[in-house]
């Protein structure tokens, strides 16, 4: 032992220590059970370490001068990139790596507040609905973009503690557009690329029988927190319709508004987008009105 | 010039029910509802004359609640002469139209040439908050034509689009088809005099 060099021992220092890490890790993972026990892919970059480094994985040494593996954007695990491949869909984002709350994936922020859904819908949603659900134009008038702007920017500082009261934004337009905002800027929309054509499918049936059974079906291949996110959001919307004869906002009227919002073509073509208007519409209008037998 | 072609196009922008779509209806059809439907976007058309040919007017209506800012970009690009709408009733969607001149500023680069009317909807309505001069003072700023406008009561609506067509000093049109047309338009209506003598 005395033979080796203070090298070698740093390493062994190191490693124990990765070791370490990768055991704290998975002993929180297991420790809170308030989490929602949501799936997430992990987010993993090439990345180049200073220093020896371990696989937390297969705790082989990761070899090279640059380059040496991947790191995960949300949770910061080191892996080689071949083990990338098998290690399991069990990323949890520390706030240390995710920053921002608009524009993050959503299954990422939920998992990193540890909440159910996003924050900023559950805050809005109570907001507005505190407010009262009567102001005519909910949804479809804007407010001012600098204070939606604004609101974005205190959910981004503030996460959960951010200010939305009337003491603060007196314009309920603006809450009901910073919440427009957070759907639109959503990396992945709520209604995910990869389940559009589904939910588009569902538009072009007539029987409403085979509609609801189709669109049932399709809700099935959103991811677990988008999907409740939706469900939240439909529980709510179906209220706002419930008072339409102060805020004249139909299920049929919140569709244009919200269609795309929450749904965005994969591809960016523009005819087949704009073909695509008009069913986007009938998916969230159908939403809404059946959500009760829906989710 | 390839955007010569025998089509006018005038986008009309505005916040979401300031009515947009009220006064493109109005003067198209010349009918108002009091219907509360959002708009995705609408394109209509009317025949015009422009020198001393006839053309066609095309007016797109575009959506107020800043669902496409990608399609904004393009009607932009494509129009020829546009329209901002607020409502006299809200100081907030006068605001709202800042963004949208300062996104015509940036794809046109130069304004001056483009003919851009400024238009305060609603004026039969007795809750204002937009005073006339404020009006005319953006309106001033932005070095733009101004009016206000009823729909519901058809107050200005055709003196809005016959001015608008009016400040293209490239091309001379008039919303009246002149002589060939309006000879054809009395002819028939001769006939029909006839048809119900007969």
């Amino acid at each position: 032992l005395i033979l080796r060099s203070p090298d070698s021992l740093v390493m062994d220092l190191s490693f124990a220590l990765s070791q370490l890490t990768s055991l704290v890790r998975r002993a929180t993972l297991r420790e809170n059970d308030l989490a929602p026990k949501y799936e997430k892919v992990h987010n993993f970059k090439v990345h180049t370490f200073r220093g020896p480094h371990w696989c937390e994985y297969c705790a082989n040494f990761m070899w090279g001068l640059i380059a040496q593996g991947v790191k995960c954007a949300d949770c910061g695990l080191n892996v080689h990139k071949q083990c990338s491949k098998v290690v399991p869909n069990d990323c949890q984002p520390d706030l240390r790596h995710v920053k921002k709350v608009y524009s993050c994936d959503l299954t990422t922020l939920v998992k990193a507040h540890n909440t159910k859904r996003p924050m900023v819908v559950d805050m809005c949603i109570q907001e507005i609905e505190a407010r009262g659900l009567q102001s005519e134009g909910l949804y479809r008038i804007s407010g001012f973009s600098e204070l939606i702007e604004d609101v974005k920017l205190s959910f981004d500082r503030d996460g959960e503690k951010a200010d939305i009261s009337s003491n603060v934004y007196e314009d309920i337009n603006i809450i009901t557009g910073a919440l427009k905002l957070y759907f639109r800027e959503l990396p992945i929309p709520i209604i995910t690329y990869d389940a559009y054509p589904r939910f588009i499918e569902t538009a072009k049936i007539a029987d409403p029988e085979k509609r609801l059974e189709s669109l049932h079906e399709a809700l099935k291949l959103l991811p677990p927190a988008h999907c409740e996110t939706l469900r939240y959001l439909m529980a709510h919307l179906k209220r706002v319709t419930q008072c339409e004869k102060e805020n004249l906002m139909s299920s049929e009227n919140l569709g244009i508004v919200f269609g795309p919002t929450l749904m965005r073509a994969p591809e960016l073509d523009a005819m087949t987008a704009l073909n695509d208007i008009r069913y986007q519409r009938l998916v969230v209008e159908t939403l809404i009105t059946n959500e009760d037998v829906l989710f | 010039m390839p955007e010569q072609s025998n089509d006018y196009r005038v986008v009309v922008f505005g916040a979401g029910g300031v009515g947009k779509s009220s006064l493109v209806l109005r003067f198209v059809k010349g009918t108002f509802r009091d219907t509360y439907i959002p708009t995705v976007e609408d394109t209509y058309r009317q025949v015009i004359s422009c020198d001393k040919s006839v053309c066609t007017l095309q007016i797109t209506d575009t959506t107020g609640s800043h669902q496409f800012p990608a399609m904004q970009r393009l009607s932009i690009s494509k129009g020829h002469a546009f329209i901002l709408v607020y409502s006299i009733t809200s100081k907030q969607s006068l605001e709202e139209l800042k963004p949208i001149y300062q996104q015509v500023l940036a794809i046109k680069g130069n304004v001056e040439a483009i003919p851009i009317m400024l238009v305060g909807n609603k004026s039969d309505e007795t809750q204002r908050e937009v005073e006339t001069k404020d009006g005319e003072a953006q309106a001033n700023q932005w070095k733009c034509a101004f009016m206000e406008t009823s729909a519901k009561t058809n107050h200005n609506v055709t003196e809005l689009f016959q001015e608008l067509l009016n400040l293209d000093k490239k091309r001379n049109m008039s919303l009246n088809i002149d002589g060939k047309r309006s000879g054809k338009q009395s002819r028939a209506e001769r006939l029909k005099g006839k048809c119900s003598v007969m």
